[in-house]
């Protein structure tokens, strides 16, 4: 960990040194692509408001706003499909008539249900929230009933033979086995949500840290823009980060069970 | 007596169109409390069916399995199931493994501790009540399974194939575990197994079952003292005869599926000249 830690820093260091260069040699044009030193130095000195008067936000609340709308989607999100999938590998006909509908669901891009959402929503958190709940349920709900039927069928043979009934056996083998599976699936659709949260702050939504690349763009402000891309950049590294490290400490009987 | 008794009992698996694959046909057994019997048989024969059956897990096509004259018609703490791979609760610690079943038997906290300390210990497990599953070492799982299936008092202990997935020396260890958990608790051992060896070393009595699908062929009483000596005579001669038996009903079950170079030898002639020709 700290050997790949240290690894990481340095090939960092390599390309901001570079950049860094190649800013100094002429070979970028500063008001597109200034350099780290630059756009760094704005970020220290002056704070940074997001567009103009006493009410624009600072990137902290742009970064909060992001966030919120992200983890909120995702919430929702799990706590459907949890409920979705529970429903139908409980309830076969209910597995029958939902998992269609599912399956042709999931594969739509998060990022397609933005008009939908501003449309039903108008611009605000509820547009963000929406689209990442629909962008993460569907997959989330197939990852769900998918983990539900690979749960080992003896695990749950001695569960009843130890006097589980059906409302234990859900709550105390069947979920935690195949919850480090959903999890995984978690993980990998955080992604999609970020993104899709960010494309709507830019498209539509004006707010959060996806707008403040736009509000830079409008403003030729090229530091903004870059420290927009770093702030998103470094927030969804260490999200991922930490649902790593839940993986790895809360759920870590994945391969176990 | 609380006797548990397989009585006629047969199992069909459905199968689409016909009447289904029977597993198990007309099986009629009976354990006597407190008794240790063995059911040996070639793979597929059935032996699992028939435990789950006990366990109330599956229900039979027809007949039915007694317990003091009660039919079973789901799972009890009365009898309760050790399978070959632990299945222990990877997220649980030993200790909330352990106390799995105690959830639902009705005993105060201290009650509860009490009664898995003590099952720790007699099996040797005390030191690592704290740890998780995956800390222990193969046999060390298999005993706190074995502890979680005695928790809740069962009368019977089903077990199936419970040490095959352990190494040689781990299995001696459990055996003699097992045996000395019979002896303090009276648990009445209902142990699947296709070692003979295993079955004449643990068992009051050796039930054969069929190549699949399973029937009862015979009953061996295994009228030897314990501690088991391997190498007394007594021992070698039912070795001798249960090990033939086992074969024949090995070699029925692999009949179709071996090829000709397993025919007995005056099929096999022709077998070898079928091989020279595809050379």
């Amino acid at each position: 960990m700290c050997v790949a830690g240290a690894y990481g820093l340095g090939s960092w260091a390599v390309v901001i040194a570079l950049w860094e260069l190649a800013a100094r040699w002429g070979w970028l044009k500063e008001s597109i692509f200034p350099p780290p030193s630059h756009f760094l130095s704005y970020l220290i000195n002056d704070g940074i408001q997001i567009g103009v008067g006493p009410d624009a936000p600072t990137l902290v609340d742009a970064t909060l706003a992001t966030f919120a709308r992200v983890g909120a989607g995702l919430a929702i999100g799990i706590v459907a499909a949890t409920a979705i999938g529970v429903t139908a590998s409980v309830i076969p006909p209910a597995r029958r008539a939902v998992m269609p509908i599912v399956r042709v669901l999931a594969p739509v891009a998060p990022i397609a249900w933005i008009p939908l959402g501003l449309s039903l929503f108008g611009i605000g958190d509820g547009t963000a929230v929406f689209i990442v709940t629909l962008g993460v349920v569907f997959t989330l709900t197939v990852a769900t009933v998918a983990a539900i039927d690979d749960v080992n069928p003896e695990l749950l043979k001695t569960a009843r033979s130890l006097g589980s009934n059906s409302v234990h056996l859900w709550a105390n083998v069947i979920l935690p086995a195949a919850a480090p599976q959903v999890f995984t699936m978690v993980r990998l659709n955080f992604f999609a949500a970020w993104m899709a949260v960010l494309a709507a702050e830019m498209v539509g939504l004006r707010s959060g840290l996806g707008a403040a690349i736009i509000i830079g763009r409008e403003q030729f402000n090229a530091d903004l823009v870059l420290i927009g891309i770093m702030v998103i950049g470094l927030c969804g590294f260490a999200a991922d980060s930490l649902l790593v490290l839940i993986q790895k400490r809360v759920l870590w009987w994945g391969k176990q069970s | 007596m609380r006797t548990l008794r397989w009585e006629g009992v047969s199992k069909y698996w459905p199968a689409p169109g016909g009447e289904g694959v029977p597993a198990v046909l007309d099986v009629d057994l009976a354990v006597n409390a407190g008794e240790f019997v063995a059911l040996i048989g070639p793979s597929g024969c059935g032996k699992t069916t028939l435990l789950e059956i006990a366990a109330g897990l599956e229900s039979p096509t027809s007949g039915c399995v007694t317990l003091d004259g009660k039919a079973i018609d789901g799972p009890g703490p009365d009898r309760t199931l050790v399978f070959q791979e632990h299945h222990l609760f990877p997220w649980l610690r030993v200790r909330s493994n352990v106390a799995f079943g105690l959830r639902f038997a009705g005993l105060s906290r201290s009650d509860r501790k009490k009664r898995v300390d003590g099952l720790l210990s007699a099996v040797g497990l005390a030191g690592v009540a704290d740890k998780l599953p995956p800390q222990l070492s193969g046999g060390m799982r298999q005993r706190v399974a074995l502890a979680r299936a005695l928790a809740v008092g069962p009368e019977v202990l089903l077990l199936d194939e419970p040490f095959a997935a352990l190494d040689f020396q781990t299995r001696i260890l459990m055996q003699r575990y097992l045996l000395a958990v019979w002896q303090r608790f009276g648990t009445t051992m209902v142990f699947v197994t296709h070692q003979v060896d295993e079955a004449l070393l643990l068992a009051d009595r050796v039930a054969l079952v069929s190549a699949g699908p399973g029937r009862l062929l015979e009953e061996i009483a295994i009228d030897l003292p314990r501690p088991r000596d391997p190498a007394d005579p007594r021992f070698l001669k039912l070795r001798a005869q249960l090990t033939s038996h086992l074969e024949r009903e090995v070699m029925a079950a692999a009949d179709e599926g071996m090829g000709e170079l397993l025919l007995p030898a005056e099929e096999s002639e022709h077998g070898i000249e079928a091989h020279e020709r595809v050379f």
